[in-house]
């Protein structure tokens, strides 16, 4: 059976392990980044409290 | 595509996390960070620590967009030096087209954010510092003149008065003061590094200092520079973003690196050869400290109130 083995299995396992901790710190920084807005936002408008024009 | 062939292929290479990051330049990158927060936090009136905090990662990203962009166009010189042939792109790890996007789409992402987090005014200096670095600098003059990275010094100068602009909207006689002081400190800093790697910059090509009018002229020069450098950065000192603490680093900083850059002026090709650089090596790491000293010393004095009443002031 080992002969038979498929020869770039292990190549693609580490491909997709590469892949996958890529995808995981793309959607950290997406994360971080809705954070850092919604953040920005609330103190944007805590610096214009009671003056809904400015 | 046969097995036999698909076997006979080299792997093709796929860039890890850490490619990406590089590509940013994270070294560079710090420099901009620290220098834009002190140029942001010693500006007047205070803007709000989470604004703060976001329009300094704006020009952060904006810096590391114009790194990728600069690794994109300089690959076909990178994969020719030591130093840099294992960056991402010319390692072959990540694409030119890969690089090129990441470097676009960052430097619309962190404009577009800086003009919404700051002001306009800011987010036009960052896009014309990442259009001065990427064009100006990578596309021209590092190809075409030894001025290359006196004028290109210019993009590395801009994020304290970008920090400035995105707190306060205006450009200050203290802000440019504080771009002139990274201006004139980059040809010394700069040029310290050409000396003990220019057979790489003359193997690529690359019209530095050192390969187009020999060491004794840049020798000369880093000194010059750095005598304007450190003028410029007493004159910080006497400022409303200056103070007795900028003031006594500077007298020390500026001692250690003017005897520093006096040592490397002394010395000809052979002494360095000897000693395999070691005056400038030491100039280059000296050179990073002191900027680090500098703008924290303008930290310092602006947490402890600005300049003190009865202080010197130039303006």
């Amino acid at each position: 059976m080992r002969e038979n083995a498929d020869p770039f299995e292990g190549r693609e396992h580490e491909l997709h392990r590469r892949r996958r901790g890529r995808n995981y710190a793309v959607l950290a920084v997406l994360a971080a980044f809705v954070v850092l807005m919604f953040a920005v936002t609330i103190a944007k408008m805590g610096s214009h409290a009671g003056n809904p024009w400015g | 595509m046969s097995m036999t062939t698909a076997s006979a292929a080299p792997p093709a290479p796929e860039a890890e996390l850490r490619d990406w990051w590089r590509l940013l330049k994270p070294r560079v990158m710090s420099l901009v960070i620290f220098t834009a927060f002190v140029g942001l936090i010693a500006a007047p009136g205070a803007a709000h620590p989470v604004v703060a905090l976001a329009a300094v990662l704006c020009i952060a990203i904006g810096a590391g967009a114009s790194g990728a962009l600069n690794q994109w166009y300089d690959a076909d010189i990178d994969v020719q030096m030591k130093r840099t042939r294992a960056r991402p792109v010319p390692s072959g790890r990540v694409a030119p087209g890969e690089a090129l996007g990441f470097g676009v789409g960052l430097s619309l992402m962190s404009v577009a954010m800086l003009s919404v987090i700051g002001n306009f005014l800011a987010a036009g200096l960052l896009a014309f510092t990442i259009f001065f670095y990427a064009v100006i600098y990578t596309m021209w003059l590092k190809r075409a003149t030894p001025q290359n990275i006196v004028i290109g010094g210019a993009a590395g100068a801009f994020p304290p008065m970008i920090g400035w602009a995105a707190a306060t909207g205006t450009v200050s006689p203290e802000s440019v003061l504080m771009f002139l002081v990274i201006f004139l400190w980059t040809p010394p800093h700069f040029w310290a590094l050409a000396l003990f790697a220019h057979e790489d910059y003359r193997a690529a090509g690359v019209p530095m200092m050192p390969v187009v009018r020999g060491e004794r002229t840049t020798r000369r020069q880093v000194l010059g520079y750095t005598l304007a450098m450190s003028a410029a950065s007493f004159a910080l000192a006497f400022t409303p973003v200056g103070g007795p603490v900028t003031l006594a680093v500077a007298l020390l900083a500026n001692g250690v690196f003017i005897a520093r850059a006096w040592t490397v002026a002394r010395r000809d090709a052979g002494m360095a050869q000897a000693d395999r650089y070691k005056a400038e090596k030491k100039l280059f790491g000296v050179s990073i400290v002191y900027l680090f000293a500098l703008f924290g010393a303008v930290a310092v004095d602006t947490l402890l109130g600005g300049a003190p009443g009865g202080w010197p002031l130039l303006f």
